[in-house]
């Protein structure tokens, strides 16, 4: 992956805060799947851990990114902090319990090599023209790809953590027996 | 000789209970493991009274062909390491409390006995069959790299019984 690039910062530290009951891995899991459905190489930037009586509190910082065209490439970061995390065993599986906030940026990056998009005159018109008139369909495109790809995986974590809470598990069940009664009667009404 | 870099600067930084020592032998045991050419760089310690800190620069190496050689960079310090004695299976154990922070950073070096620099005919060549003909093998050496940074990182990781990023799903 190359280093130098024209950045255009398309999602800016989009949150998302949880207290309770999770397990870690389920969390990279779940990052990790929406990442692979989407094509992206996945890559850790940093790893931090301290561990206290009170519990550890971590730091993990996650960079994958996708290189669409020779020309763009996309990146999500991904900034986990957890704190008081510790564990906890409920009914028999071993679950960690504490304060997650994961944070989201998403860039949208050019290769610098063309080095002509990085003449000040150009980088401004293109930047005023993208803005207010009209934006190229290749860069616009791929900008909604990347915001796309971070609510995919903003809403993969969202539902991870709605499915820790008996309440939510509870009502999920209800609704799906709702829907395989809805089903029945329709298949009966249709064979009658 | 080019210098590609391949792995930029993934930090890992950790606070608790360690050997120092022990920490040492898990990263030279591994590179001796897996073959590659020790060189360290700086070790330096120092006694403060915050704490002893220990700064150690390691930058081993290993040559995979004729033309291509790994490099790896591992910036390991820590600080404020304090004495401690707790009880592990009944028994005392001395440990430290400190922080361990590190840095790896990992270089492909293209041309490692330099014999293709000394004409610009020859680097030329060199440049061009390296970019269009024989890019498999620069692929190839560039994933080895990957992999045996993160294998090395994993084991540091491992040690100090951190949670771990995986990379499976």
């Amino acid at each position: 992956m190359e280093i130098y690039f024209e950045k255009d910062l398309v999602i800016n530290n989009r949150e998302l805060k949880y207290n309770g009951i999770f397990k870690l891995d389920d969390v990279f899991r779940a990052i990790n799947k929406v990442l692979e459905e989407k094509g992206y190489v996945k890559r850790e930037k940093i790893s931090e851990e301290l561990v206290a009586e009170s519990g550890r509190k971590l730091y993990f910082e996650l960079r994958p990114y996708l290189d669409a065209t020779n020309y763009v490439t996309i990146l999500i970061k991904i900034k986990i902090t957890i704190d008081n995390m510790t564990d906890k065993v409920i009914e028999g599986i071993k679950y960690q319990n504490g304060n997650l906030l994961i944070a989201f940026d998403a860039w949208y990056m050019t290769d610098s090599q063309s080095r002509w998009v990085l003449k000040p005159w150009v980088f401004f018109l293109k930047g005023m023209i993208n803005k207010y008139i009209y934006a190229w369909p290749l860069e616009a495109g791929f900008k909604n790809k990347v915001a796309g790809d971070t609510a995919a995986i903003y809403g993969q974590l969202k539902a991870l953590f709605k499915s820790y809470h008996p309440e939510h598990r509870q009502a999920a069940k209800e609704e799906e027996v709702m829907k395989e009664v809805a089903k029945e009667v329709e298949r009966a009404g249709k064979e009658s | 000789m080019e210098k590609h870099l391949v792995i930029d600067h993934v930090k890992f930084s950790y606070e608790g209970l360690f050997n120092p020592a022990e920490l040492y032998n898990v990263v030279a045991q591994w590179f001796y493991d897996k073959g590659w050419d020790w060189w360290e760089k700086k070790n330096q310690e120092m006694s403060l009274p915050s704490g002893k800190q220990i700064y150690l620069i390691l930058e081993p190496w290993k040559s995979v062909s004729d033309y291509y050689k790994l490099q790896l960079k591992l910036k390991i310090i820590m600080i404020d390491m304090k004495e401690v004695e707790v009880e592990h299976d009944g028994k005392p154990v001395k440990l430290m409390q400190g922080v361990v922070r590190m840095t790896i950073d990992g270089w492909l070096l293209s041309d490692r006995e330099k014999k293709w620099n000394n004409q610009p005919i020859l680097w030329f060549l060199s440049f061009v069959l390296e970019k269009y003909f024989f890019k498999r093998h620069f692929e190839k050496f560039v994933t080895w790299l990957k992999s045996d940074a993160d294998d090395v990182y994993t084991h540091v990781k491992n040690y100090l019984n951190t949670f771990k990023y995986t990379y499976q799903h």
